[in-house]
């Protein structure tokens, strides 16, 4: 067979340099290419990652056995010889940014799962790659100095788990450095500043919000052949918001990334939730910002404890609980009602309070605490509120005591923050039916604390963020930046607060998430669609378990259909429509107005396949199923 | 008498303060004991007139120990003769047998039995009974002789006590010994294990002595040589007394159940005990059909309203929330209403309006999608519905939106955007109840009302919500919505549990295992995971093919049933609940 002149230009020579040429034969394959090439450049080095791109047609020659004929490829082919990976500034849903290799000539689907397999996250089909929003120019002059973290020099390795050391992947902990970077991936993020918050993009409309689904990438084809650059910029999010098998103790980066990406949605409104809730979600990122400083790490809580040491040790509790008198006692402005009336400071009367066990009791004087008290109040199952005002020096503990005829309303008027700190952590675990001797009260009493000098600080304006005092306007989104002062806000979340003060760091992340999930407009995904037969613009929500279908005009889901009732569902690629069958002879069919009709298609597809991974197989990805579902007549 | 009198008090717990004091007379069993018997003894000489005599010593020394536990058995007892007396049939012999059984169990606990410990426990398992059986007066015959079962069980009862009271007067008396719970105290000082403190010591002294004892007054040798197998017997000692305590400190109740036809159960629950466990020891006893829809309901007459109790909840719990002179009910009955969200979780899931029919096969999938997953997401429910002004007897309308984080309305003037939804009231401190015959009570717009109150309000009171809904669906959309957003995944739980003691219970001999297996799998959700669009799988072949295999003539009956249910919805549901109750279901078109 004639031989005839190849150019190939070879990446790791420069730029510059000239193509170098090959004399091959038709018949000749890639690899025998590849040897040749090696060959000529006369470099010794580890060329097993580096393979040809085709620029012309947009592809990689990965299949090495297959000849230039059957690739069709002639002289003027422009080729290109190069690493398959390469550096990717990767955007992660807690706003760092990480420069690491990822692979650029496998499908994105691929190319996801070996950056979460460097990042230690499991169950990768849950994410994905999308091109960020751009910034403006000027802005990004300013943040040029911004941080970027380096993960480029972990070795490519091909175990399916990477070895873990001290908890985390081996290669974390080769230098300090790198243990920096997984403390920045495992370790929530201290909340943002307030203008952080406002700077940022907020969508504003439903459609707004549809935009964003136009920017991911597509999973069945390469970063090349999207139009990624090495050293180009992608985010990593997570996509289907169907979240198999968590488990704190193997998912520390993704639960810690999974709570970034929730937190950034409520707090820019790309959720909506009512104030109770804003208020719950402030109130847990503050006492996650606040136990994870004092927590190293995410530490699973350790189980290794034996049952007959844990039996003894509650019992210990208990007993000491009920022997040795936890009490203490002081000098309280009382008032009480049946009904509540207005309240007015003059109502108070003055008593001599003895806390024991969960109840509180009420002499005249201290003198008379040793007869029968005017009254005991047992505090199990009341509801306890604050009502607290530092500058005006208010301390008042609101009690609702549940009691036959109805609630009772008892208001507890403290002289000092002391006083205010003790007893309000007595009630508060008292409510629980824990007694003083609980382990948590010293904590308790703490955690009043700091949140009180919190409410000092934010009242004298706006106190610089740093690690002991948190604005709460940082806390919750913009709107309520307008809504409230800081100061009118901490006594809002720290209602809140009371609730959620003593879960530990992973319990408190699990319950951000799982309030999260349960807001109604949780895992929606918004495109801008044309429904066949419609002249207007609606907007189609693709769900977990169902799409819906949204008026523009009265902003109101007018439409359901869920996925189990779903019979097929088609794309006709060459008019770009989707075309669904649902049971009962249901077809409907769309255009796709802000993402393109591969994105919906992948989103449908791929939700159905989240929802077959099923416990048994839960370690092995079904990547071919994957797709089979999503790739449309590409993968075919 | 009136007919108002048969729904007096049936179930006491004793008031708080009582149980505050319970806990300083715990450190004195014996007192309690003593107390105990006392107070049977009490009772032994008022029902048995033809003993006038009675041993000295079983009397009034014992009684001087007055305590509150002392002055509820009193009480107790005052009512016990008095419904006798009435010649009210009381369940005295099931009382009886219920102790016993207690007896039994406390009797394996001990690691060597011997009676008298095993007697002195029941006594001290008695003693911490805090329920009074109050029995009302039934409209009267006027006092016949006592009905002769009764009394009969009852000197049972009294002979029986009267010697328990001597053997364990015996061990009382040289349980005082002072070395004893010395060396007791040191025992447990010697265990490593054992993070007791000395208020431990104290307690496992009074429970453990008895057993201990033996060992101690036996060993006459110098303590040095014994010393060291003395602790370790101390050691397991204290785990007994352990198990002991916790035993001891276990509250019993005697409640009263009502059933449908009017009549009505007396049995003992320990506070330990769910919702379900004191169903299933119901339906043991009543021998009646099992099906996961009998239920436990709370009626509260002077509010006019009821709730089920859910499977997992504490009964005991819930019945404290009543108070002493409460007309409150318990009603032991059958209630399709329960378990409907999970028969047909496609008219409470999907926010529909209309009622309508699903396969099995979607029903399972819809059901494991909804609370098979990490969170359960609350069902979208939103409509008007009417409120009832505080104090008023008027109603008025508003939009109200149900959210994990509680029942919102939309306020007047504003869209039904998120933000500004005004909180209505957070479901952590409340439960829902199905108000009755408010239309004429209240003058609601309906009879379809629900309640949302703090179970312990138990009086009229401004912290009781009232609601009304348009029709019945709407009602039990709301209702079973607000169980879902307050329980969640553990409702779903309670049913699978409910389901599968009903496939228990119900004896399929005569059929192979597979094919019960292929009938269970309607209720066992997670036996069916791929439920993708494109499995339109053959999950009917698959099981019913299992059912063809199976030999007998029953399972062909069965499995020809079930090929037919999966043409018609009706058989379904046959399938699903293969008791008479089920029809029941199927006349009330909703459920």
């Amino acid at each position: 067979m004639a031989s005839w002149d190849l150019a190939v230009t070879v990446e790791d020579l420069g730029s510059d340099a000239p193509a170098v040429t090959l004399s091959v034969a038709s018949d000749l394959h890639v690899g025998g290419v590849i040897l040749k090439l090696v060959e000529k450049t006369q470099i010794k080095r580890d060329w097993s990652d580096h393979a040809i791109w085709w620029e012309q047609k947009q592809q990689w020659l990965l299949r090495t056995a297959w000849t230039l004929e059957k690739y069709g490829i002639h002289a003027d082919a422009r080729l290109l010889f190069m690493p398959q990976h390469k550096p990717l500034k990767l955007g992660l849903p807690n706003g760092k940014t990480l420069r690491l290799k990822a692979c650029f000539s496998r499908p994105v689907f691929q190319t996801v799962m070996g950056i979460c397999k460097i990042l230690d996250i499991r169950h990768p089909e849950e994410l994905s790659l999308l091109r960020p929003i751009e910034e403006k120019k000027k802005k990004k002059d300013k943040d040029s100095a911004e941080e970027i973290y380096d993960l480029t020099e972990v070795p490519l390795s091909s175990a399916s788990r990477p070895l873990l050391y001290d908890g985390m992947p081996a290669h974390f902990a080769d230098s300090p450095e790198m243990e920096a970077v997984y403390k920045m991936l495992s370790v929530t993020q201290p909340p943002p500043a307030p203008e952080v918050i406002a700077k940022q993009y907020r969508p504003a409309s439903v459609v707004d919000k549809a935009h964003i689904n136009g920017r991911w990438l597509d999973s069945s084809r390469c970063l090349m052949q999207q139009g990624i650059q090495e050293n180009d910029r992608v985010w990593l999010r997570f996509k289907y918001f169907s979240f198999y098998d968590m488990d704190p103790k193997y998912d520390v980066v993704r639960l810690t990334q999974l709570y970034e990406q929730a937190r950034w949605a409520i707090l820019l409104e790309d959720i909506d939730c009512t104030e109770e809730e804003m208020m719950l979600f402030g109130a847990l990122q503050y006492h996650i910002s606040k136990v994870s400083q004092s927590e190293p790490q995410m530490v699973s809580s350790n189980a290794a404890m034996d049952d007959l040491d844990s039996a003894l040790q509650s019992l210990e509790v208990k007993l000491e609980g009920e022997s040795s008198s936890h009490s203490f006692t002081s000098t309280i402005n009382m008032i009480s009602y049946f009904r509540p009336k207005r309240l007015t400071l003059k109502g108070y009367k003055q008593y001599w309070f003895k806390f024991q066990d969960t109840s509180i009791s009420y002499f005249k004087s201290k003198e008379e605490s040793i007869g029968e008290p005017i009254q005991q109040i047992n505090l199990k199952g009341c509801e306890v509120a604050p009502d607290v005002n530092v500058t005006a020096q208010k301390f008042l503990i609101r009690l609702l005591i549940p009691a036959p005829e109805g609630m009772n309303e008892v208001y507890l008027r403290c002289e000092n923050e002391e006083q205010y700190a003790q007893w309000m952590a007595g009630c508060r675990l008292a409510s629980k039916g824990k007694t003083l001797a609980d382990s948590s009260f010293q904590n308790e009493i703490q955690s009043i604390r700091s949140f009180l000098a919190m409410q000092k600080k934010s009242s004298h304006g706006n106190a610089p963020t740093n690690d002991e005092s948190i604005n709460t306007h940082s806390l919750v989104s913009p709107r309520y930046h307008k809504k409230y002062k800081a100061k009118q806000l901490t006594p809002r979340i720290l209602d809140a607060y009371q609730n959620v003060a003593q879960l530990s760091l992973t319990d408190a992340v699990m319950r951000f998430l799982q309030i999260w999930q349960a807001l109604p407009d949780f895992g929606l995904s918004y495109v801008v669609v044309r429904f066949k037969g419609s002249r207007k613009d609606e907007v189609l929500g693709i769900a977990p378990n169902r799409l819906i279908r949204i008026d523009l005009a009265v902003g109101d889901v007018v439409k359901t259909w869920r996925y189990n009732n779903m019979k097929q569902w088609n794309v006709n690629w060459d008019i770009r429509q989707m075309a669904i069958e649902f049971e009962g002879n249901i077809n409907i069919a769309f255009g796709c107005v802000t993402a393109d009709c591969k994105i919906v298609h992948e989103f449908i597809g791929g939700y159905i396949f989240m929802s077959t991974r099923s416990r048994a197989k839960s370690d092995t990805l079904n990547e071919e199923l994957f797709h089979k579902l999503t790739g449309g007549h590409e993968a075919l | 008498m009136d007919q108002l009198s048969d729904e007096e008090v049936e179930v006491k717990g004793e008031e708080e303060e009582e149980e505050e004091d319970s806990d300083k007379e715990d450190q004195d069993l014996d007192k309690m004991f003593g107390a105990w018997l006392g107070e049977l003894d009490k009772l032994t000489q008022s029902l048995d007139e033809s003993r006038p005599e009675e041993p000295p010593q079983r009397k009034a020394p014992l009684r001087q120990d007055t305590n509150m536990a002392n002055f509820s058995y009193r009480f107790s007892i005052y009512n016990i003769n008095e419904a006798l007396n009435q010649g009210e049939n009381v369940d005295l012999d099931a009382l009886m047998a219920d102790l016993c059984s207690i007896e039994q169990e406390l009797g394996t606990v001990n690691a060597k039995p011997n009676s008298a410990g095993g007697m002195a426990r029941l006594g001290l398992t008695d003693a911490k009974v805090r329920a009074s059986v109050s029995v009302t007066p039934l409209n009267p015959p006027p006092s016949p002789p006592l009905p002769y079962q009764a009394s009969l069980s009852m000197d049972e009862a009294a002979r029986q006590t009267s010697s328990h009271s001597l053997t364990s007067r015996h061990h009382r008396r040289t349980g005082s010994v002072g070395t004893v719970s010395e060396h007791e105290a040191r025992s447990i000082v010697h265990s490593s294990r054992s993070s007791a403190t000395s208020a431990s010591g104290a307690s496992v002294n009074s429970a453990s002595s008895m057993d201990s004892l033996d060992s101690v007054l036996c060993s006459d040798e110098p303590e040095g040589q014994q010393e060291e197998q003395a602790a370790k017997l101390k050691a397991d000692n204290i785990r007994v007394a352990l198990e002991k305590i916790k035993e001891a400190q276990v509250k019993k109740l005697v409640i009263r159940v009502h059933l449908s036809d009017e009549s009505s159960k007396t049995m003992m629950v320990d506070e330990r005990q769910t919702v379900r466990q004191v169903l299933d020891s119901l339906l043991e006893k009543s021998h009646c059909g099992y099906s996961p829809d009998w239920s436990l309901v709370e009626t509260i007459n002077e509010l006019q309203m009821e709730r089920i109790f859910e499977d997992h909840e504490n009964l005991v719990e819930n019945l404290q929330n009543w108070t002493r002179d409460s007309q409150n009910r318990l009603m032991f009955t059958e209630r399709i209403e329960k378990y409907a969200l999970f028969k047909n979780p496609q008219n409470y899931l999907l926010g529909r309006k209309e009622t309508c029919e699903m396969a099995e096969r979607n029903k399972e999938a819809l059901l494991e999608e909804c609370f098979g997953g990490s969170t359960v997401s609350v069902p979208e429910m939103e409509g008007v519905l009417w409120l009832k002004e505080d104090g008023k007897k008027s109603w008025k309308k508003r939009y109200f939106l149900l959210r994990a984080s509680g029942i919102y309305y939309v306020p007047k003037g504003k869209a039904k955007a998120s933000r500004d939804l005004v909180c209505f009231l957070q479901l952590d401190h409340v439960n829902v109840y199905h108000g009755q015959d408010y239309k004429s009570k209240y003058k609601a717009p309906t009879d379809y009302c629900m309640v949302l109150k703090h179970p312990q309000i138990q009086k009229k009171s401004q912290y009781i919500k009232y609601l009304c809904c348009d029709d019945v669906r709407t009602l039990q959309q709301w209702i079973n919505s607000i169980r879902i957003a307050k329980y969640g995944k553990q409702l779903y739980i309670n049913f699978q549990e409910a389901m599968r003691r009903t496939e228990a219970a119900y004896d399929w001999s005569s059929l192979s295992s597979s094919s019960i297996k292929s009938g269970s799998s309607s209720s066992l959700p997670e036996s069916q995971s791929n439920h993708s669009s494109q499995s339109d799988s053959g999950v009917s072949e698959m099981t019913s093919s299992g059912h063809t295999r199976s030999q007998s003539a029953v399972s062909s009956i069965f499995s020809d049933a079930w090929r037919r249910g999966t043409q018609g919805e009706l058989l379904n549901s046959l399938l699903m609940y293969p008791y008479i109750p089920v029809f029941k279901g199927l006349q009330l078109n909703w459920f």
